[in-house]
Formats: C-alpha cells, sequence, structure tokens
C-alpha cells in the first residue's frame, strides 16, 4: 500500500511524536499513552437496543457508548459501552461494559507491538482512571432532554 | 439461509432491483439516512457494473441481509465522501484494499422480533461479513474497509473479527459513523 506514515505533534505532551501507520494503527508506548490527555467527543444511548424497543419492556437498564479523543492531532479515538444501572439500594450510576475500542496499538520499548489483547487491557486501565461517568450523564441528559 | 455473491450481471433475474429495495427498507425507512433514492429503491454513484454484492437470502428467497464490496483502486464511498474519517491518512487506493458498505442485516420476514434487534441480526451478520471478507480476500485483499454505524465495530469485536477503527466517529444526519479496518485473515 503507497501510504507513508503521518505524524503530528502533540501539543500537550509537545515532545511526543504521534504517528498513524499504513495499518491505521496509531502505536505508542503504554508510558506515552498515560501521558496523553483525552477529551469527550460525543456520547449517545444504543439506536439498536431491543430491550427499550419490545412493547411491554421494563426500563430497568439503559446501554450506550461514550467516545473520547486526544487533542491532538492525528487523532487517538478511543470508545467504550456502558450501562445505566439502578442499584439496589436506588441509585443509579454508569458502568462501563467491554473492552475500549480505539485506533491504538501499544509498543514495548523495542517498538514491538504488545498485541490487540494486551493493549486493549491497558488501555482499559487508563479509561478506568477517568471520572467519565459525570461527564456522559450531563451530555446524556443535554442531548436526550427534549 | 443462503448466500449470494456477484456483480449486477451474476446475479439471478431482478435480484438487484430487489437489493435496491431492501436497502431502502432498511437505511431510508429504518434507519431515516437522507440517501438518493429512485421510488422505493436506493441506490448511488457506487453501485456499478464493477460493484459487488453479498446478499443473504432466506429460504423463500427473501432478501435478509446485503453488503456491497468495491476496489479501492477505483472510486469508493469512503475515498470520494467520507474522507475525514480516516484521521489525516490518504484513502487507501491499492488492490490490497476493499471496502465495504451499505452493510445491514435485517430480516424483515423472521418470526422473531430480530427487526427489533436493529440494522444487525447477528447469524446473518456474521454469515454476511464472512462472505464479504473472504470474496474481497479472493480478489487479492489483505484488509477492508468499511463506513458504518458505530455499532458495527462492537460486533466485529464480539464475533472474533481482526478489526479497529481508523479514527474518531462523526456524525452525520444524526447517526454516528466510522471507519473501520478488518483484516482478511480471519
Amino acid at each position: 500500500m503507497s501510504i507513508k506514515n503521518i505524524t503530528g505533534v502533540n501539543v500537550i505532551a509537545d515532545s511526543l511524536i504521534i504517528t498513524i501507520c499504513p495499518d491505521g494503527y496509531m502505536r505508542l508506548t503504554f508510558e506515552e499513552f498515560q501521558h496523553i490527555p483525552l477529551v469527550h467527543l460525543m456520547s449517545g444511548l444504543d439506536e439498536d437496543n431491543p430491550a427499550l424497543s419490545q412493547e411491554g419492556a421494563v426500563f430497568a437498564e439503559m446501554t450506550g457508548y461514550t467516545e473520547w479523543v486526544s487533542t491532538s492531532t492525528p487523532t487517538i479515538s478511543i470508545g467504550w459501552d456502558w450501562t445505566f444501572q439502578f442499584s439496589q439500594a436506588g441509585q443509579f450510576y454508569y458502568k462501563r461494559s467491554g473492552k475500549p475500542r480505539s485506533n491504538l496499538m501499544l509498543v514495548d520499548e523495542q517498538q514491538h507491538d504488545l498485541g490487540q489483547m494486551k493493549s486493549d487491557s491497558l488501555i482499559e486501565s487508563v479509561v478506568d482512571r477517568i471520572v467519565w461517568q459525570t461527564i456522559v450523564q450531563d451530555y446524556i441528559s443535554a442531548r436526550y432532554a427534549s | 439461509m443462503y448466500v449470494v455473491t456477484g456483480r449486477q450481471e451474476d446475479l439471478p433475474a431482478g435480484l438487484y432491483s430487489k437489493v435496491a429495495n431492501y436497502r431502502h427498507k432498511v437505511f431510508v425507512e429504518r434507519l431515516g439516512w437522507q440517501l438518493q433514492t429512485f421510488g422505493n429503491t436506493e441506490q448511488d454513484q457506487f453501485d456499478r457494473v464493477d460493484t459487488v454484492y453479498i446478499i443473504s437470502r432466506d429460504a423463500h428467497g427473501n432478501i435478509s441481509g446485503c453488503g456491497r464490496l468495491l476496489p479501492t483502486t477505483q472510486p469508493y464511498l469512503l475515498g470520494d465522501i467520507f474522507p475525514q474519517l480516516l484521521n489525516g491518512m490518504p484513502p487507501p487506493n491499492s488492490p490490497d484494499v476493499w471496502e465495504l458498505s451499505r452493510f445491514a442485516a435485517m430480516d424483515f420476514n423472521a418470526k422473531t422480533s430480530s427487526i427489533a434487534a436493529g440494522q444487525f441480526s447477528s447469524p446473518i451478520t456474521i454469515m454476511l461479513l464472512q462472505e464479504a471478507i473472504a470474496f474481497a480476500a479472493s480478489q487479492g485483499a489483505k484488509r477492508v474497509i468499511t463506513v458504518s454505524p458505530i455499532g458495527v465495530e462492537r460486533l466485529l469485536k464480539r464475533t472474533g473479527f481482526h478489526a479497529h477503527r481508523a479514527g474518531p466517529p462523526m456524525v452525520v444526519d444524526g447517526h454516528p459513523i466510522f471507519a473501520c479496518w478488518i483484516e482478511t485473515n480471519i
């Protein structure tokens, strides 16, 4: 394929050169990735949630997605699913469901791919340090309020 | 359920017009996409003589899913309409890459409530994807790129395809879409 790597400078982690590889992945070490801020892009309810469209369904669980990006170009893109659940104590809360999905492949110090599973697990650990629930809740409330 | 794959001229008589009608039902009537229509059919400039269709049909011949494949060496949807989904990469132009678009697996004739499952009924989806990827691979493709609703990524991951997004999604006509790479070595 006649595509050369595309590079860009992350203006926040200003010493880091981010590259898109010809296979579409952006490759970073875990250490580099951890220092890149992620910002909220969009969130939404699942448009095809059968539980919400079946007649007589009890509105017990709402599901959706949220998308986050780096502020640099080219852009790191990470999305994950969530469920909105009611606890036994009557409280509601957002909970991540499933692995994050991204255009990232994390690499080791020798620039070797860690592989999809390992990479996803490490991305997951970073995602779980983000306090995303409130941001998603506010966004969902505003988007679907009308 | 079985799958028919081929260019317009290879398809059984009348099947292409049924595909165009099925696409209208799915994308225009059910999903509300603002697409070019001709009566009760949906087709665009990428429905050409070299376009390959993957069509699933039930025992009565009813269409339960479809997709279309285009080589990226010719004009294709992502390259011409949505290059911004590639996160700054130039659109691929290579025999190694084919595009899958207008992908849907909605069985309007199923006795169960599979329509409620949305655009993608899982067994049909998996079969269609496997057929599409196998066909692309048979033409020399190492990877398939697709423009799809973001729900497709979840489905690809869950069903074991080697796939990853090309960049962030964007909202078109109120629906988030994204570009996704799928490896053909399944």
